[in-house]
């Protein structure tokens, strides 16, 4: 079973918030896309989603389509009013340097391996 | 149990609260997650709808034994052509939600195809409900 604690190293995570999950929420698989209603309707239940979205609109999308956790790819980061209501929601986010294809590929490696 | 929200029209920031509040009154009742994540998909697709098109709305939502009831009613501009609405890839949203990660044309087609049924009564000039069967 592959947590979220495992996944930050790998993909050069920063947290930047719900560090308190890192080690209880488990990773099912990956999904990347950046149109909300294509995402709310794919992703499935403990994913990590990674977008370069960063609107308070994508923690709403995270809690109802119960994402393990949004990934803020290619260096996007999130402000501290849309990260507040990441905490209210529970809702874990990381942010990484790395452009998507890569961030994807290394989640496939950790999740299938 | 009936629950009672109001929608705020382009309001962006607090879009969603009306769907993620069913989906803790499902949870709380026990629901099974999976008819309570289609219920939770439809609600935002309709309360989206409402934020982005209508300048806003209402949703009333009953729970019964077996079924969740999901009505989201606006007093927008109606849809001229519904059919069209319902194709996957059609969108009318604007700029600013396209902005945002909305408008990807999926609204009307995911409440389809979460839900058990659902109908739409729209009226050019006066607005539209939607009405969404979820059965448990």
């Amino acid at each position: 079973m592959v947590l979220l604690k495992d996944i930050i190293e790998p993909l050069k995570c920063t947290v930047l918030c719900g560090e308190d999950r890192l080690g209880t929420s488990e990773v099912t698989g990956g999904y990347a896309c950046d149109l909300l209603s294509w995402v709310i309707s794919r992703v499935q239940t403990g994913e990590v989603w990674m977008t370069i979205l960063s609107s308070v609109n994508v923690v709403a999308v995270a809690v109802l389509a119960e994402c393990s956790c949004i990934l803020l790819t290619e260096e996007v980061t999130m402000n501290e009013s849309v990260l507040e209501r990441a905490r209210e929601k529970g809702i874990t986010v990381l942010s990484t340097p790395l452009p998507t294809y890569r961030a994807c590929a290394i989640l496939a490696d950790l999740v299938d391996k | 149990m009936k629950l009672d929200f109001v929608i705020r029209g382009s309001d962006f920031i607090n879009a969603g609260e009306a769907s993620s509040g069913t989906k803790k009154a499902l949870t709380r009742l026990g629901i099974s997650p999976k008819a309570i994540k289609r219920a939770a998909i439809a609600m935002y697709e309709a309360e989206l709808n409402a934020v982005i098109h209508a300048g806003g709305g209402n949703a009333e939502v009953e729970i019964f034994s077996d079924h969740v009831q999901i009505r989201v009613i606006d007093n927008g501009p109606g849809i001229p052509d519904v059919e069209l609405a319902m194709q996957e890839g059609w969108s009318t949203a604007p700029d600013i939600a396209r902005e945002m990660g909305f408008g990807a044309g999926m609204g009307l087609p995911n409440i389809k195809k979460n839900s058990n049924d659902m109908s739409i009564e729209t009226e050019i000039g006066h607005g539209t409900t939607l009405t969404i069967m979820i059965r448990f």
